[in-house]
Parts: structure tokens; sequence; C-alpha cells
């Protein structure tokens, strides 16, 4: 872990919130996009966001300082996120709302790529919303935040195999959509473009 | 035929050894719902890999530090309010108590005869203390009289002070562990 982030754990943990405000602000995107994409919903996942620094914060001295501050954070976020998702049951993608995007390698795509990334994106956000929140959870920490299947287990408190076995499920789930949502757009493009044989 | 091995294979291709992958190669061409389930997820991937960070409106971690304040202060409150409360029911619980074993261990016409004797000593101590003030009153110079009193408003207003502190302390201790 960086010396700073040490140093602001350290004085965060001694009761310092000015320290601890460095974290929030360090760990931000992290945290906020965890939830955005669990929730599906930009207000609530402000809200989800605020509620895991707290939750954090108030938890602080049962940090272990062997495991790592974003995957401890990430934690909780999952868990809270998971909580959220089981109560609210939520059916509504918050798609029309235009919104920051990091691109992970640092350089923006060009605007054809990013129409069509967007349309991908946004089908698979459709299916995302279709799976178990837990199984949601495993795959967003896989691929947004590159976790091991261990780090995945201690984060949602699983076994590995039962993480395993959850990645599995959601990958399957996911493709098998994804191919019959695929097919089911280029029957209705051909329906539409080809002339009628009636 | 085994799909499930192929499917999991198809769908997590990076744990796949180059033999794995080979007879997955071989697999796909002959059979089409495999060869679909790992060009679908091969595509999925592609758009996971690549999906970016949302990022939180500006300003959230000031935000954060504007709740944090208005969350601790209203845990304070809350700590406050049930050590007053613990507090209360307590002394509520002993004056009962006390009361219960009092009236149950003494007749009624020797609760009365209590009652009044307390009364009567009571307004005995007044007279007195009204006396006695008086008594010194005259005897003291007037210029002494104002830093009397105000030793007197110290001590008591430190006490009350001292009081206030202690509550205060007491409960700034529940504060973290809402």
């Amino acid at each position: 872990m960086d010396t700073q982030i040490e140093r602001w754990l350290d004085a965060a943990i001694q009761g310092n919130d000015e320290a601890y405000g460095h974290l929030v602000e360090y760990y931000q995107t992290g945290v906020f996009n965890l939830c955005y994409r669990m929730l599906n919903n930009r207000q609530e996942a402000e809200d989800a966001a605020q509620e895991v620094f707290w939750r954090a914060y108030n938890a602080l001295h049962r940090y272990d300082r062997d495991r790592s501050f974003q995957t401890w954070l990430l934690s909780i976020a999952s868990h809270f996120c998971i909580d959220q998702q089981r109560k609210r049951k939520l059916t509504l993608i918050d798609i029309d709302e235009p919104f920051e995007e990091t691109f992970r390698d640092g350089n923006s795509p060009t605007p054809e790529k990013t129409m069509l990334l967007r349309e991908n994106s946004t089908q698979i956000e459709a299916m995302l919303e279709t799976l178990k929140p837990t199984d949601r959870a495993a795959l967003m920490l896989r691929y947004w935040y590159e976790m091991s299947e261990k780090e995945i287990a201690e984060s949602l408190s699983l076994s590995v195999s039962a993480v395993k076995s959850r990645l599995f499920r959601a990958r399957k789930e996911l493709a098998l959509a994804f191919d019959d949502d695929s097919m089911e757009s280029q029957r209705t493009e051909r329906e539409l473009y080809e002339p009628s044989n009636v | 035929m085994n799909h499930q091995m192929f499917e999991e294979w198809a769908l997590s291709p990076e744990t796949c050894s180059p033999e794995e992958r080979e007879a997955l190669q071989q697999h796909r061409q002959q059979c089409e719902s495999c060869d679909r389930l790992a060009r679908s997820w091969k595509r999925i991937e592609s758009v996971l890999d690549t999906a970016p960070f949302a990022r939180p409106a500006e300003g959230f971690a000031q935000r954060f530090q504007q709740n944090l304040a208005a969350r601790k202060a209203a845990a304070h409150k809350r700590q406050a309010r049930k050590f007053l409360l613990i507090l209360g029911i307590t002394f509520a619980v002993s004056i009962l108590a006390g009361s219960v074993y009092f009236y149950s261990i003494n007749p009624p016409q020797f609760l009365l005869t209590q009652v009044f004797r307390t009364a009567a000593n009571l307004l005995v101590t007044v007279e007195n203390i009204k006396i006695i003030s008086s008594t010194f009153l005259g005897f003291t110079p007037g210029a002494i009289f104002l830093p009397i009193l105000m030793v007197s408003a110290s001590a008591l207003g430190g006490f009350a002070l001292l009081w206030f502190t202690a509550i205060w302390k007491f409960t700034l201790h529940g504060e973290k562990a809402q």
C-alpha cells in the first residue's frame, strides 16, 4: 500500500477525521462505481457510497491491517448493495442520465467506439440486472476490480468453491442471455429491412 | 458427451492449459451450442474488460464530511438521551424499591408520625438557617457581602460545569459504536 495512504490510515484509526476525509477522496470512485453497477441508479449509488464510508468509519478499529483497505471497503460496499438489492428488487435501469466515466487505460476511445461500447454496455447492464445480487457482485469484483477468486471469497464471505460456481453460473447466464438478445435483435433488424414475401 | 467441462473452459479461457484450449477448439467445431456460448462470452468479456468506472458527482468527499458531522452530532445526542434515560430509570426504580421496602417493614401510624416529624424538623432547620444568616450579616461589614456572593456563585457554577462535562465525556464513549 502507498505510504501516504498508510499514514492517512494510521491517523484515521487514531481518530483524525481529516485523514479519513483524504481516504474517502482517494477511494470514492472505486466504492461509488461498485454501488452504481450494483444498484443502477446514481442517487441510490451516492447514498450507498456515503453509507459505506460511514460504516467503514465506525468499524475502523476492527480493520485488519493485513488486508488491503480497498478490498475491505469493497467488501462492505458489496454486502450493503446486496442487502439493498434484496430489499428494493430494482427493475428500472437508469440509462438516460449522462454521467462521467473514467476509462481504465486512461485513453478515451473514438466516438464510434464509445457509441458501440455504450450500446453493448447498456445491453449487458440490463442483463446484469437479471443476475442474483451475490453473483452480480462476484462478477463486478472479478472484472472491474480484477480481484482473485480468493479475494472475492473474502469480500463476500463465501468459500472459494462457492465463488467459482457463482462466477460460472453468472457467466453462463449472461452468455446465454446475450446470445438470445443478439439473435432477437438480428431477427428484428431483418424483419425491418427485408421486404416481406407476402 | 460432457458439455459441462467444455462450458467451463469456454467461460473461463484464462484458466485453460494449452491442451485444454486445443480440446475446446476441436469441440467447438462439432458442437454449435458450446461454440455460441464461447463466442457470446467473448463479446461480453470484452465489454466488461473495457467498461468504464462510474464517478460520483463533484464534492463527494465534502458531502461525506458534512454527513459525518451531522451523524456524529445525532449519535452524540442519542447517546446523551440514552444516558439520561438510564439515569432517570435507575433513580425512579431506587426510589420505588426503597419506598416499597420502607412501607413493608413499618406500620401506617408510624409512617404518618415520621412524615409530620420530618416536616417539623425541616421547618425548624429553615428557621435556624434564617436566624444564623441574619446574625452573620448583621455583624459583617457590607463590603464583604459581595465577595461572599461571588465565591458562592462561582463554586455552584463550577460544580454545574463539572457535572455537565462529565455527562458530555461519558456520552462521547458510545458515539463510535453507533
